[in-house]
């Protein structure tokens, strides 16, 4: 095994890391803001992607502009999920499981639509910084990625910096400790409930947007991702949207170094295992604890 | 409010109930447990929905408000247990609070963060503090804090000397009378009698629903005296 | 009838026979001048399965388009002795249940002679039973699969085994005289192609120095990738259904040589493979852009009928309609059962290969069919590489 070897595992890991990590506090943001597990996270990827796609080559918007708009369709996704199923559901005091059967549901449809109306078909964006990549010691990396990466940390520090210094942020985190005291304090909690699943959105369909020119998206990646999402929110301790940054991370290299280390047949029998014993050493997740004092 | 109705699904817990509240005004609520105080307090402050009847302040009725626009109106309520933000720093709880009553009062803010923090020292000394590792007596002081930083003319407050010791409930009141000597006006709710006629000048007394005695200004001595009527309203 | 009515008839059928005699020779262009062999009376029913939903979609639409088009192709050259041809098409959604309980439905309800498709093994499986006790000829659109369907004589393929895959790869790797191999491969279909290599890599002193494995639906094979790069192989060989680990091979710069197996060859996965779909060989039979001479007249007709391009299982599902019209038209149009079967088994050169039913693997597919393409900037082109029978 050499250094190179590793590095490239490394740059791999950190990279499938962080796009895990975008899924995963979309997905965290949402329980934290509404205890609904949304198991339709990793679709906000697919649809913010593909409208980035339509919009750049249907449309011909200039590439900033495309990504806008299929980062702001998956915020709209998110509120009218929010407006026209959730707060239904809530309003009859439904369950925790009636509202993840609800996200199944929707997960399924989706794909299915995607599929409809736009095939079967795969399709990349063109990836940011050119398609230019870095040589470390004969280990690779694209640019992308590297514009990825740091966009991700970006996003990471953008969402603390939100939840505590913006007021927005701060309501949305005192409506889902204390629905009543934020009623009583001013807090218009229904709206923030409907912020919460606009912020899932977004983060979701960033990640797709960012993952798009590495990987390609099709109407199947949105389970994918969905998956990996959940293990890092879970990772992370769910209700610490930071802590999937932390859990996404975790889970990227492990799957990596599991390749490289192991072998590529057992990387997911490792990449779990690992998982299993961090669950049992802390419970809360990694950064579960530090999520009750409000991360 | 005149002909207060509410109830949860099913269950109409409060029957035409009316009650006034002057300005400037404490009044309490008094009754034994599941009379239907907090059922009361809850329709007041918008997180309950009445069924009938109206609850008007300052002229404007208020009945259909949600909770979060009655710091509009002057109301503000310091619910049972307080319901703080535990996560959060004491400074993040009232901060919110704050932002509202600026938004509410504009300019003339009857309870600027400099006051209410001199109100409640402790409040300045936990400010960066998570709310969920102070005791009870402390977080009582940042529950009250905040309902003042909403700038309300009416304060309404459920319970609040449950689970404190005697030292910090005096504490407390000592607090609620500063706020009295300021035109503050009070809806208390307190299942100890005793505490009730020391802050205010008269009381409603409920049961099972409906207000089933009143006590008038003046005549709480009287009424705490004869224990037919303790026995007979209070159980 | 009238006298004039029996007058036009006689007139068309002359005219019919001389559509037939022409057909026969000249290619698809009567079709396209518009001159139409009439067929008539009672149809002559063949039944066909193919996954047109699922995830076998990407073989089975093309399959059925292969059907469709051979369909009306057969009819307008006369059909079976003058009766219309009738393929009927039903779709297993991917699933083997619902493959066999089409082809109850073909078999007892419709009636057919004779049984073409599935698209999956797990399908050929599920029908070959039914198929085998009520003695269906039956050709089918998947490779040979577990030991029982060699004991089945009457179970045809008209895609080649996954031995004579493997085998294309290391004929073409033994052109370019590589002689160690690194291997990416998914753990579905790469696991079956795998399986038969490894034996066969020994026999051609090849060195498998690198073998990694992906999951199926994997976002990512990055590293994977990279341990192959590691080893320093000569070519890498990438057995997938997905257009995921050429993208990574090429983003890590792997300079080597890829070959791809047939697997991959869809335009569904070049399309998604973006840049990285050149310098990438792949052992196939039917390069559409560069036709061999005698699949010109197929990829022509296919163009016009349906504006895009076929490959393979177009292909296949085209031969596997003319084979079995082929076959009736000499046993007879209601031959069925054993009649039907033997008059199946007989040396045909098709559109995508040689066949030969009486073989042992009932494919007779010879190595020497194979064509090897080459995506060069994203567009198949043919390399001039056979390999002599």
């Amino acid at each position: 095994m050499t250094l190179s070897l590793v590095l490239q595992a490394l740059f791999a890991g950190v990279t499938n890391g962080i796009v895990y990590a975008l899924v995963g506090m979309g997905l965290s943001a949402i329980f934290k803001g509404s205890r609904v597990i949304n198991a339709m996270q990793g679709e906000f990827a697919v649809i913010g992607a593909m409208t980035t796609v339509l919009l750049l080559t249907k449309a011909g918007w200039p590439y900033a502009a495309a990504i806008a708009g299929g980062a702001v369709a998956g915020a709209l996704v998110g509120a009218f999920i929010e407006v026209a199923f959730v707060r239904y559901m809530a309003k009859k005091s439904a369950s925790e499981d009636s509202f993840l059967l609800l996200t199944i549901g929707l997960a399924l449809s989706l794909s299915a639509s995607i599929l409809y109306f736009v095939g079967r078909d795969g399709h990349l964006l063109p990836p940011l910084g050119g398609e230019g990549v870095l040589i470390v010691m004969d280990a690779v990396i694209q640019f992308h990625a590297l514009w990825l990466i740091a966009i991700g940390i970006g996003a990471t520090l953008a969402l603390r910096a939100f939840y505590h210094r913006t007021t927005i942020g701060l309501s949305m985190m005192a409506a889902s400790i204390d629905a009543d005291g934020a009623a009583t304090t001013g807090i218009n909690v229904a709206r923030m409930r409907t912020f919460t699943f606009v912020l899932g959105g977004l983060l979701g369909a960033l990640g797709g947007i960012l993952v798009t020119p590495l990987i390609g998206v099709d109407y199947q990646l949105g389970l994918n991702l969905t998956l990996k999402g959940f293990a890092a929110a879970v990772l992370g301790g769910l209700t610490n949207p930071l802590g999937a940054a932390v859990g996404g991370l975790t889970l990227g290299l492990v799957e990596s170094l599991a390749i490289i280390g192991i072998s590529s047949s057992y990387k997911d029998v490792v990449a779990f295992s690992v998982l299993i014993v961090i669950m049992i050493l802390m419970p809360q997740g990694i950064l579960g604890r530090a999520g009750r004092r409000g991360g | 409010m005149t002909s207060l109705s509410a109830g949860y699904g099913a269950l109409t817990v409060l029957r035409d109930v009316s009650l006034k509240v002057g300005d400037g005004e404490a009044v309490a609520l008094v009754g034994a447990n599941g009379a239907g105080k907090t059922t009361l307090v809850r329709a007041v402050c918008g997180l309950l929905r009445a069924r009938g009847g109206r609850i008007v302040k300052n002229g404007a009725d208020i009945t259909a408000t949600p909770a979060h626009d009655l710091a509009q109106h002057g109301l503000a309520v310091v619910l049972e247990n307080r319901r703080l933000f535990g996560e959060l720093s004491v400074r993040e709880n009232l901060i919110l609070a704050e932002t509202v009553g600026r938004k509410a009062r504009g300019a003339h803010m009857r309870f600027s963060w400099d006051e209410v923090t001199a109100l409640f020292p402790v409040v300045k000394e936990r400010m960066a503090s998570p709310v969920e590792l102070l005791s009870g007596g402390q977080q009582q002081m940042v529950a009250i804090a905040r309902a003042l930083l909403l700038q309300p003319d009416l304060l309404i407050m459920d319970e609040p000397s449950t689970g404190l010791a005697p030292k910090v409930v005096k504490d407390i009141l000592l607090v609620i009378k500063a706020l009295r000597e300021r035109g503050m006006g009070l809806l208390l709710i307190e299942q100890n009698v005793g505490i009730a006629s020391e802050i205010t000048d008269r009381a409603y007394v409920m049961s099972v629903g409906s207000i089933v005695h009143e006590i008038g200004p003046g005549e709480w001595q009287s009424f705490l005296t004869d224990e037919r009527l303790v026995k007979a309203y209070l159980g | 009838m009238k006298f004039n009515e029996w007058e036009e008839r006689k007139k068309m059928s002359v005219s019919s026979f001389i559509a037939k005699l022409a057909g026969a020779t000249a290619l698809v262009g009567l079709s396209a001048f518009g001159v139409q062999a009439q067929t008539s009376g009672e149809p002559v029913k063949i039944g066909a399965i193919v996954s047109a939903t699922g995830a076998g979609a990407g073989l089975g639409v093309p399959e059925r388009n292969g059907l469709l088009l051979a369909e009306k192709d057969i009819n307008a050259k006369g059909g079976i002795k003058g009766r219309p041809i009738k393929i009927i098409v039903e779709d297993d959604a991917s699933n083997p249940d619902t493959a066999l309980s089409k082809a109850n439905d073909l078999i007892f309800g419709q009636k057919v002679q004779a049984l073409l498709g599935p698209s999956l093994t797990a399908s050929t499986v599920a029908v070959g039973g039914v198929t085998h006790a009520n003695k269906i000829p039956q050709i089918a659109f998947t490779g040979i699969g577990p030991a029982v369907e060699r004991e089945r004589k009457c179970l045809a393929h008209v895609l080649p085994p996954q031995r004579l895959n493997a085998t294309a790869l290391l004929e073409y790797a033994k052109n370019i005289k590589a002689a160690k191999i690194g291997v990416l491969h998914d753990a579905g279909y790469g696991n079956v192609v795998m399986a038969e290599l490894k034996p066969l890599a020994d026999k051609y002193g090849v060195k498998l120095v690198a073998v990694e494995k992906f999951e199926i639906g994997a976002t990512d094979t990055t590293t994977q990738a990279a341990k192959v790069k590691a080893a320093q192989p000569d070519a890498v060989f990438i057995i997938a259904t997905s257009a995921t680990p050429f993208r990574n091979v090429k983003q890590i710069q792997i300079a080597q040589p890829v070959i791809a197996a047939i697997g991959s060859s869809s335009y569904e996965y070049v399309n998604a493979m973006g840049p990285a779909a050149d310098n990438i060989v792949i052992p196939e039979f039917v390069v559409g852009e560069d036709p061999l001479p005698h699949q010109k007249a197929f990829v022509e007709l296919y163009r016009q009928t349906y504006n895009s391009t076929p490959k393979n299982y177009e292909a296949a599902a085209w031969d596997a309609a003319h084979i079995i019209a082929a076959a009736l038209n000499k046993a007879g149009a209601d031959a069925t059962g054993e009649k039907l079967c033997e008059a199946m088994k007989a040396p045909y050169t098709g559109v995508l290969a040689n066949y030969d039913f009486s073989a042992d693997d009932m494919t007779g597919i010879p190595i020497s069919s194979f064509v090897f393409s080459k995506l060069v900037g994203g567009k198949y082109t043919r390399t001039p590489f056979r390999v002599a029978q």
